[in-house]
């Protein structure tokens, strides 16, 4: 069941050939809690992608997105404005009845006071999901905000916008039959333990490859993901394909990243090196941080 | 019938007594002895920044959901206020190596404690292992996870909320990992070398923990203990242990109480 990585010398990170990533100052949050063995996943493909888009353009400040129904719908593709309109004239039935979908469960609050308003929408905590029911429930005493969510052990996914592009989240077949639930899924659970500071990258516990190109990934990982691990073995190797994530080979002192092969000398202590995947797009404040300016990387 | 030897051992200036039987019961009369755990939401020790491990803290975080969902519903006021019980039971196909009992009891203890008020008002605790002989779908956890929360009044406990055979891939609790290549932020346990002359003095008067199981082991703390986290003091016990011959993979069952009495003992059965 292991999956191998053909040539996977090709995509290695070759610290002489500049910055291969690309560093990108804004990101948006999504809890950690809607991608798990004990979380239903959303009702449909749309709900999933319209959830994420609402999450992407949420504004933490004033607690709204910003964005109306019509701009969904344009945005995703679902529908296009006929030549000469003003406005659209109606709104397809799968963005209806995600919209509410996610307001029914308590995703998200409607915040436009009246039918008449143009759709407005707030946030709102994740709701906790009872088994024994098959239900929703929305947590008491929890802000949706990252103070309130990381004192409360609601741990969340910090993802640049770049990386879920709207493109990716389009309605439309052939972006579906490429950016399947599955990918978009592992793809959002990678940045969850993407920590720069400690890892360099993915942590290697969650998934690494080892010297004879095998990916070695983490059973807990695909358990979380609803997934096996080839199947999630599948949508690494295309990341990797596709230059989303690239391996970088790193140094690490105590199980701690310490810098990246070849861009500094070993480290005096004892130390391991490990094949590390980074995500072609990161977060520029993580890479500011004053724990970065310790480390040697491209 | 069983013959206990009495020993003593030197704690510092304190001696203390000690009775075994060689094998599979031992009574410290002393104040059970803690370990401290860093706290869990803290981001920083001694200045060095750390980071908990994702991977149980997602766990936690679905225990505490599983827990609070449901007493949300049914119009429970959190953090629940009282002293508790919890009974834990783990069926899976993986190995005992992978899941070490103690820990996996203290991971599941940390998740409800966003639901109790403090992990102190825990004051019973069990633990017990089942190996599943049939491997699950490669999509679905191999564990199988029921736990129960019971109110304790007086000696009288009532169920308050259970989450009765979850499929939940189970982590047992982990060491942060430090941003400090030198590890000098690792705090210093006083309790090493307590322990260490109660050690000495069983294995010098020939206690010994045979290898093999399945062991059921249980553990009472009394005295002032009721201010005492019970897998904190269970820590330093089941490590003494350890350095008896106990083998945490022989271990299928942990039974951990605590009470509040006027003498401090710590009681110790192997069976």
């Amino acid at each position: 069941m292991a999956v191998q990585i053909q040539n996977w010398s090709k995509f290695l990170v070759q610290n002489n050939a500049g910055s291969q990533f690309d560093i990108q100052p804004q990101w948006f949050m999504v809890q950690r809690k809607i991608i798990s063995e004990v979380y239903p996943d959303f009702p449909d493909p749309d709900t999933f992608r319209i959830y994420l888009y609402l999450c992407k353009h949420f504004d933490h400040y004033t607690k709204r997105c910003k964005r109306s129904k019509e701009k969904i719908c344009i945005d995703l593709n679902y529908t296009k404005k006929q030549p000469g309109a003003l406005r659209l004239m109606n709104y397809p039935q799968e963005v209806n009845s995600a919209l509410a979908w996610l307001e029914n469960n308590q995703f998200i609050r409607r915040t436009n006071k009246n039918n008449h308003q143009p759709f407005q929408c707030e946030i709102l905590t994740a709701p906790d999901f009872v088994p024994s029911i098959n239900a929703f429930v929305r947590p008491v005493n929890v802000e949706y905000d990252w103070y309130s969510l990381k004192d409360n052990n609601h741990g969340y996914i910090m993802a640049p916008n770049k990386a879920f592009g709207d493109a990716i989240l389009k309605k439309s077949s052939s972006v579906r039959k490429t950016w399947t639930d599955r990918k978009l899924k592992t793809w959002l659970s990678l940045y969850a333990h993407t920590w720069l500071e400690y890892f360099g990258g993915v942590d290697p516990d969650i998934v690494t490859i080892d010297s004879n190109g095998t990916l070695v990934i983490s059973e807990w990982f695909c358990c979380n993901l609803k997934s096996s691990k080839t199947q999630v073995g599948d949508v690494i190797v295309w990341l990797i394909s596709r230059g989303l994530l690239k391996p970088v080979e790193c140094y690490f002192v105590h199980d701690v990243y310490y810098g990246d092969v070849g861009c500094c000398n070993p480290p005096t202590q004892t130390y391991d090196i490990k094949i590390v995947l980074r995500p072609y797009y990161l977060i520029q404040h993580k890479l500011e941080s004053d724990e970065m300016k310790l480390k040697w990387a491209g | 019938m069983t013959i206990m030897q009495t020993v003593s051992a030197n704690l510092g200036n304190r001696k203390i007594k000690i009775q075994h039987d060689g094998a599979s019961q031992i009574t410290v009369f002393d104040e059970p002895l803690e370990e401290q755990y860093e706290h869990t939401k803290r981001r920083v020790i001694n200045e060095v920044p750390l980071l908990q491990n994702i991977p149980m803290m997602d766990f936690q975080a679905k225990i505490a959901m599983l827990f609070r969902g449901s007493l949300t519903l049914k119009g429970e006021q959190l953090p629940l206020q009282g002293n508790f019980e919890v009974d834990i039971k783990l069926e899976t196909s993986r190995s005992l190596d992978e899941l070490p009992l103690l820990l996996v009891m203290k991971s599941v203890v940390d998740g409800l404690n966003a639901v109790v008020r403090d992990d102190k008002t825990i004051c019973a605790c069990s633990i017990e292992y089942k190996n599943r002989k049939t491997k699950p779908p490669l999509t679905k956890s191999p564990d199988v996870l029921s736990v129960a929360l019971f109110k304790r009044t007086g000696k009288q406990r009532k169920l308050v909320q259970a989450a009765d055979d979850v499929p939940i891939y189970v982590v047992p609790k982990k060491e942060p990992l430090f941003l400090d290549y030198e590890n000098d932020a690792l705090w210093s346990f006083y309790v090493h070398d307590e322990l260490d002359s109660i050690y000495d003095a069983l294995r010098t008067s020939g206690m010994s923990i045979a290898g093999g199981g399945p062991i059921k082991l249980t553990m009472n703390f009394e005295g002032g203990v009721m201010g005492k986290d019970l897998d904190n003091m269970a820590r330093v016990y089941f490590r003494l242990l350890e350095k008896l011959g106990l083998q945490s993979r022989d271990v299928h069952r942990i039974d951990l109480a605590k009470v509040q009495a006027g003498k401090d003992c710590i009681r110790i059965t192997l069976n």
